[in-house]
């Protein structure tokens, strides 16, 4: 309890942030700034903190912290960090403060735009940090109010569109997972006697295979909408073109991410052996999503598209590690999920920086771009490469591992995986050869290159990018323990079925 | 023999159901409803008489006094309708039309 | 005695390494800002590959010291683990052995020789510090790949060197045509990385290590579909990075960088890569002859066609490209025979005169203002005497004409096609096995090889002059480097070829001895040496007599066959054959699928559902009528239907 109050203090403190922040008035753009600021720059020294507290060989939950909220119905306030949630908690706090370092380039509604960056921020937290799946359930369908608002009123042309529909595709996806957590709740109380929501007393039900399977779709289907993967996609192209660029990093780096981790943390322990049955569907899907988002991605006139499509591609990735059921794979996706957040994050980040100066996110407008602005270029380049996972960039090793579990599955996945590094390639050189090289075109007078501000969320980023490259390490002591006990139960259920 | 009663309750009762339904004009429609309770106190008078029983005579003095109420709220309603609308057809309030 | 050095050694060897990766990131950050230390760039740049290449041969030294004690003495360093998650345990493991040494001292040999020159040829770049930041971290990359003790890491300097080819390339980036060149090599050597992958993850599952000397011990007890298929996709990767027939379209247009950048990167190093992948794993290979077949297949086809292409074309640096096209054929023609190092001689005698053709051309391009096609060349014998006679010299050795080193390697080469085939010769076709047959065509090759050199060195340096402007010798800061590559072209054989054996015996078979001297008492090898020594001064001949002596012959011979001309200088369209068969329909693919998938199916799911919903409750809404009447009737109808449900 000692520790766990940690925990609970990362998530309260955005929510004190807004608080304070409400009642500043919204002219007072820098001190909404600074406080702002200093709230992320806590919530990413607690992030670091339970990093530190963190015991990376024990598999079990740690850092928790918990309160009986309402005790006759099972729900309890329970939070807790395991190998999986805590890199992605330390993704979030990291992301969210250099959107936060961002915003200074928000040009109406700062007050709000911070508000709900934070009420974002808490959500998304929440989510990662939940150990009851109702409260899980609580933070996953609020993360969409604050960016339906910030896509919505701080977006581009089509902006109501594009938050109508992620909001109403991702709550589509959510009232199945509520009947679905609903009655995992209900079979607790008639297997335990006890009405209870805490994911870890789910992971000992018994469950029939029908049931399995139902089930098993209903929380795939939710959370296949969020990863995205192959035919629930459509909504992120639109998503990411109409968001504002601190939203699409945000959203890019950190909201999609969660769609794997509720696969990892519900479907694999609680429908094992359905899971095992029926991973072949999520491999062929996600084999499908890379080449597909790849093939997508090459032929887009807006960059922003062009990025979310290579997210569909990189996702896919990593939703083929996590469905090959391998160590391998398994910690590949994880600190792939991480690696991606980094480097299209910045890629995004960068989107908007080019759109701040020349206010079209069209490809055929650009071009030349090294020659006029050098220290964007280089940053761009080096996340172009970490994204076409260069070696010794982050994006290699989380893709190799993934690539050795697709492998260890069926060799056919394997290739098909293989191709997406070469499809890879091609649209990220393409883009950045059309936007940067050349000769500048007419229309695209000389602007400013970095300023300060940039060089902030840009080198904590490009260093990530190398460090990460060179000790995967960091994130992978965190995660093995963790992956080893989710993939524990399917050895001897892949056992099972392999013996007729 | 309580069945002429029963013939008539129910007849003062069908009558103020198609009075309510096809009549156009609200303070019609308000007799009409009166008609159906009529209707319905003579057939409980008609069983308390038969089965020996006070249970259907109270009923209708109770059913007396909440008719009463409720013409007066009704009559109510009716002239505030006429002052809004100034008509006293069923169908002179369309606002709520979907 | 290796115990006792062992520490220092380890040092060493993480010194030489990364040496030029501080330069790299030095001249990057710090050079950059002010021109007046644009200079400087240059310099320490070129320091550093030198330092490195110092410290390599004290490690040399140290190694052959250790030689003499075991044969397979090696020396590593680990610089700490990498990935450890379950079956993955890679760490960043370095060795030197006679092979990486060699390679080593290649690299950063030629490499520093070419940072000296290149110090000449853009000097009045503006953009010099990142011309060498990015050169000194390509010796980076490539000593990483030279030196790794495991597969992985050795993939790490092969995409890091293809990187380096990719910013170098297209480093005048604002002529989109050169950064298409540069996309063009990277996507092209990134399909061949992929075979490379699953080749490297198919001898990982099978034998749960990527490491080479556990590889080495493991590999006979795998099945030979197994290893042969690793083979084949790791020689599929060899395809990419060494320009081999189908994946080489990238070498041509790469002409596109800066000269100094077309030496080291594409004549003399990175595309050895591919030879220096299939002699590591050896072992691998000596357990697949069939796939051994095919690399002699591609590589007599590959020096063939290239020879063909080198013939008529009118830019010396295109000639030079399909030159180092056909001699890594060559190359790997040595290792489909099993001579490995046979085919690391080819390597370093190739890598010293190609690196010193190009600098010629290099210098000859700088000093007649940046023209390269050789129509307008011309009579430059007697305007820069020191890059024509290191130029003659380097034609000489790539022909191979006696006692240059080309002739010993390239004979030596041949040689082994020749006799030592029989891993080649259970394919028959007819009456000739199959390594007599790749011998005549290499054989035939040679002669193309001398032809289109000598036609380069004519149409070059004698006749008159045709094009326009002053011309002069380069300024020696860049002829001295040329001079050295051309006399070691001449000496490096003779002096010091025994030695180059000697480090690479675990890699020559034990029935090939290549001491000059032992073969030459052979006379099927005098035979043989003779047919190539006449093959080479035959084509110069020949070269001389049509390109110099009866230019109006050649002429009149070219209009007759304009067709199989016109063929081979737009090099049998292989581009356009590309393009057509594979690049537009992909597009075109791609672009249905976002039509018809993305936008017209799921885009119409998705807003059909709510064009649905909208329809269906402008339907429903007529229930919402505001009259009264009809709301009574719902309620009476529906208080019947109950009752009726209650009674009955």
């Amino acid at each position: 309890m000692n520790s766990g109050i940690f925990t609970l203090l990362t998530l309260t403190l955005p929510i004190l942030a807004v608080l304070i922040i409400y009642f500043i008035p919204r002219t007072a753009l820098k001190t909404l700034y600074v406080i702002a600021n200093v709230f992320f720059a806590l919530d990413l020294l607690l992030a670091l903190l339970l990093w530190y507290l963190y015991v990376p060989e024990s598999s079990s939950l740690q850092l928790r912290y918990q309160y009986a909220w309402l005790p006759d119905f099972g729900i309890s306030f329970s939070l807790g960090l395991d190998g999986l949630s805590l890199p992605l908690v330390l993704l979030t706090s990291f992301l969210t403060l250099l959107v936060g370092i961002h915003s200074r380039s928000v040009s109406t509604g700062l007050k709000g735009y911070l508000i709900c960056v934070l009420l974002l921020q808490a959500a998304m937290l929440g989510a990662f940090l939940a150990m009851d799946a109702l409260i899980f359930y609580m933070f996953w369908e609020s993360m969409l109010v604050p960016m339906f608002f910030l896509i919505g009123v701080w977006g581009s042309s089509r902006r109501v569109y594009a938050a109508m529909k992620f909001f109403i595709y991702t709550a589509v996806g959510g009232l199945p997972l509520l009947a679905g957590i609903l009655y995992l709740a209900y079979l607790c109380l008639q297997q335990q006697n006890q009405v209870s929501f805490a994911i870890t007393d789910w992971y000992n039900l018994n469950l029939s295979p029908n049931e399995q399977v139902v089930l098993l779709a209903i929380f795939t289907f939710a959370f296949a909408i969020k990863i995205p993967a192959f035919p629930l996609h459509t909504w992120l192209p639109d998503a990411h073109v109409e968001a504002p660029a601190g939203a699409s990093v945000i959203l890019a780096g950190v909201l999609l991410k969660l769609g794997l981790y509720g696969l990892i943390r519900f479907c694999l322990p609680i429908f094992t052996e359905a899971f095992a049955g029926y991973a072949w569907v999520l491999v062929i899907l996600a084999t499908l999503g890379i080449v597909y988002g790849a093939f997508m991605a090459w032929v887009q006139k807006d960059m922003k598209k062009l990025i979310a499509y290579s997210s569909v591609s990189h996702l896919g990735f990593c939703l083929l590690g996590v469905a090959s059921l391998t160590t391998e794979g398994v910690n590949g996706a994880i600190l792939q999920m991480v690696n991606h957040g980094i480097t299209t994050g910045a890629l995004f980040f960068i989107v908007g920086a080019l759109y701040e100066r020349y206010h079209t996110r069209l490809i055929a407008d650009y071009g030349g771009l090294a020659g006029t602005l050098p220290r964007l270029s280089m940053f761009t380049l080096i996340f172009t490469l970490g994204a076409i996972g260069l070696p010794l960039t982050n994006g290699f090793v989380g893709e190799f591992l993934i690539i050795v579990g697709a492998f260890e599955w069926q060799a056919v996945a394997g290739l098909v995986s293989v191709s997406g590094v070469i499809l890879g390639a091609i649209y990220m050189l393409s883009w950045y050869r059309r936007c940067f090289y050349g000769t500048p075109a007419n229309t695209l007078a000389q602007k400013n290159d970095f300023v300060l501000r940039e060089y902030l969320v840009f080198i904590p980023l490009a260093i990530l990018v190398f460090v990460l490259g060179v000790y995967p390490n960091l994130i992978l002591s965190r995660t093995t323990a963790t992956a080893e006990s989710y993939l524990k139960d399917f050895d001897r259920v892949l056992q099972e079925r392999k013996m007729p | 023999m309580i069945s002429s009663y029963l013939l008539l309750a129910v007849s003062l009762f069908a009558i103020g159901v198609l009075g309510v339904l096809v009549r156009r004009n609200v303070l019609v429609v308000l007799m009409c409803l009166e008609l159906m309770l009529n209707g319905v106190n003579l057939a409980a008078v008609a069983f308390s008489q038969q089965l020996q029983n006070a249970d259907g005579q109270v009923l209708v003095m109770v059913s007396f006094a909440i008719a009463a109420a409720e013409v007066t709220v009704g009559l109510v309603i009716i002239v505030l309708l006429y002052k809004n609308f100034y008509a006293t057809a069923t169908d002179a309030a369309q606002n709520l039309n979907g | 005695m290796l115990e006792s050095l062992a520490m220092p050694v380890e040092k060493q060897i993480i010194a030489a390494l990364l040496l030029p990766l501080f330069s790299a990131v030095i001249s990057y950050f710090a050079f950059n800002s002010h021109k007046k230390l644009h200079v400087l760039s240059g310099w320490v740049a070129s320091a550093s590959v030198f330092g490195s290449f110092i410290l390599f041969l004290i490690l040399f030294y140290t190694l052959r010291l250790g030689l003499a004690q075991e044969v397979n003495a090696i020396l590593n360093s680990d610089l700490g683990s990498w990935i450890n998650v379950g079956l993955v345990q890679i760490d960043f493991m370095l060795r030197i052995d006679g092979l990486s040494a060699v390679m080593s001292l290649l690299v950063t040999g030629v490499g520093f020789l070419i940072h000296v020159y290149a110090n000449g040829y853009m000097a009045k770049d503006e953009n010099r510090p990142r011309f060498f930041a990015y050169l000194n971290l390509f010796i980076f990359a490539m000593l990483i790949l030279v030196l790794a003790d495991n597969l992985l890491l050795l993939f790490v300097g092969w995409e890091g060197v293809g990187l380096c080819s990719y910013l170098l390339i297209g480093f005048w980036h604002k002529d989109m045509n050169n950064a298409q060149a540069g996309q063009k090599a990277f996507v092209v050597n990134r399909i061949g990385d992929a075979g490379f992958i699953v080749g490297m993850i198919t001898l990982f599952l099978a034998t749960g290590t990527l490491s080479f000397s556990q590889l080495q011990s493991l590999a006979v007890s795998l099945s030979p579909e197994l290893v042969a298929l690793a083979a084949l996709c790791l020689f599929i990767g060899a395809i990419g990075k060494s320009a081999q027939l189908p994946l080489f379209v990238w070498l041509p247009d790469a002409m596109a960088g800066p000269t100094p950048v077309s030496a080291l990167i594409h004549a003399a190093t990175m595309v050895t890569a591919g030879i220096y992948l299939i002699c590591r794993l050896s072992f691998l290979y000596t357990l697949a002859p069939s796939v051994l077949a095919l690399i002699a297949i591609i590589g007599a086809l590959t020096a063939f066609f290239a020879a063909t292409i080198a013939l008529v074309q009118n830019d010396i640096k295109k000639v030079l490209a399909y030159s180092t096209i056909s001699q890594l054929g060559f190359m790997f023609m040595a290792l489909g025979a099993g001579a490995y190092s046979n085919a690391i001689y080819h390597v370093i005698t190739h890598a010293f005169f190609k690196a010193c053709l190009f600098m010629c051309a290099g210098s000859v391009i700088n000093a007649c203002h940046h023209e390269q096609d050789m129509r307008h060349y011309g009579g430059l014998w007697k305007k820069m005497p020191c890059t024509f006679a290191c130029y003659l010299v380097a034609v000489l050795a790539i022909a191979g004409v006696p006692w240059t080193s080309g002739f010993y390697s390239k004979d030596a080469l041949l040689w082994t096609v020749f006799s030592e085939g029989d891993i080649l010769s259970f394919l028959h076709l007819g009456d000739y096995s199959l390594a007599v047959l790749i011998y005549y065509l290499g054989l035939f090759t040679a002669l193309l090889t001398a032809i289109y050199m000598g036609r380069s060195l004519v149409m070059t340096f004698f006749g008159q002059y045709r094009g326009h402007g002053e011309v002069k010798e380069s300024s020696a800061v860049m002829v001295v480097p040329i001079a050295i590559l051309a006399s070691l072209s001449y000496f490096f054989a003779s002096r010091y070829g025994d030695i180059l054996m000697e480090l690479l015996y675990p890699w020559t078979r034990s029935d090939m001895q290549l001491s000059h001297h032992l073969l030459a008492e052979n006379p099927v090898f005098k035979e043989r040496e003779h047919l190539s020594m006449f093959v080479a001064l035959g084509g110069l001949a020949l070269a001389l007599t049509f390109f110099w002596y009866l230019p109006k012959v050649t002429q009149a011979v070219a209009k007759v066959f304009a067709w199989p001309h016109k063929l081979l200088s737009h090099k049998y369209y292989i581009d356009e054959i590309y393009n057509w068969v594979i690049v537009e329909p992909l597009r075109f693919v791609a672009g249905a699928l976002f039509k018809v998938i993305d936008r017209a199916l799921i885009e119409g799911l998705v807003n059909g559902s709510g064009a649905l919903v909208l329809v269906l409750s402008r339907r429903a809404r007529v229930l919402q009528s505001s009259m009264l009447s009809s709301n009574v009737l719902t309620m009476s109808t529906a208080l019947i239907l109950f009752l009726f449900w209650l009674l009955w």
